[in-house]
């Protein structure tokens, strides 16, 4: 069985590596925004167009917003783990830390 | 009066940076599931699980919208280039596309043809089989960032060539032009 602080620290490492993904995805947001307003591109096509890029950035926005929940579950979940080495607490869960 | 403005190489560079944001989503969303295969509480990997599901099909959907945009936004370049052509030598887009052997059908701007005992059967879009394609790899845990059929249907629009030769031809000089600069004409003559 692995040791509770391995587990802990493979749970901060998961963290981080979500926390990446999180920015991956704010650098897609920047690099359509910069994409997108620097675009000349006019007409009822090009109104359409924009629409849907800033739907596309509301559906972004969530996409990091839930990136960034599952990593902070994650650096909870070390916390608790760490706070708990021996697991005397079986009631909690991830999601109520 | 409605103003319409297309440039065609900002079409084309619009559609790459869709194009590579598209497959960005997809790999962020395929490298997903290697958070959830690490020791854990269960009641923690239960949630955990969820929200990577959660982020997975938003990043799948997002990615495939941007990849529908990207190949819109090309087939509009090819059109809008098609177009100026047809418009400095008094041409048509049909006849200019044949001219450029660009076509229509398979990129998606013409409906096909009704097959005919004396030309054949015209087969099916290209382009539609690319982007489905890409819809379709959907799923936590899959691998989808390899987008081959969709790079390539942005690649071959994006390098047809009414794409290339508006760019190094003679008509880029004319008021038809959209602001293109006859560059390296003399390359492609």
């Amino acid at each position: 069985m692995m040791q509770p602080t391995a587990q802990a620290a493979g749970m901060r490492h998961a963290a981080a590596q979500l926390r990446a993904k999180a920015e991956r995805v704010s650098a897609v947001m920047g690099r359509l925004d910069a994409q997108v307003g620097a675009m000349v591109y006019s007409g009822p096509a090009a109104d359409q167009f924009r629409a849907v890029m800033a739907a596309e950035r509301d559906g972004l926005t969530t996409a990091r917003s839930v990136l960034g929940q599952a990593a902070d579950l994650m650096d909870r979940a070390a916390a608790r783990v760490e706070s708990d080495p021996l697991g005397f607490d079986q009631a909690w869960t991830g999601g109520t830390i | 009066m409605t103003r319409i403005l297309i440039d065609p190489n900002e079409l084309n560079a619009a559609a790459s940076t869709l194009g590579a944001c598209a497959k960005e989503l997809a790999d962020t969303g395929s490298q997903l599931s290697s958070n959830v295969g690490i020791a854990m509480p269960a009641a923690v990997e239960a949630d955990l699980s969820a929200l990577m599901r959660t982020a997975d099909q938003l990043l799948d959907q997002l990615g495939a919208i941007l990849h529908r945009e990207a190949v819109g936004l090309a087939r509009r370049s090819v059109v809008a280039s098609l177009d100026s052509l047809a418009a400095a030598t008094g041409s048509t887009r049909e006849l200019t596309a044949t001219r450029m052997g660009v076509d229509l059908v398979a990129i998606g701007v013409a409906p096909p043809v009704t097959a005919s005992p004396l030309t054949g059967t015209i087969s099916a879009p290209a382009f539609a089989s690319g982007a489905a394609a890409v819809s379709n790899q959907s799923g936590f845990g899959r691998a989808r960032a390899d987008d081959t059929l969709g790079r390539a249907a942005i690649a071959t629009l994006q390098n047809s060539e009414a794409n290339k030769r508006i760019r190094y031809s003679e008509y880029a000089t004319t008021q038809y032009s959209f602001g293109w600069k006859p560059k390296e004409r003399h390359n492609y003559h």
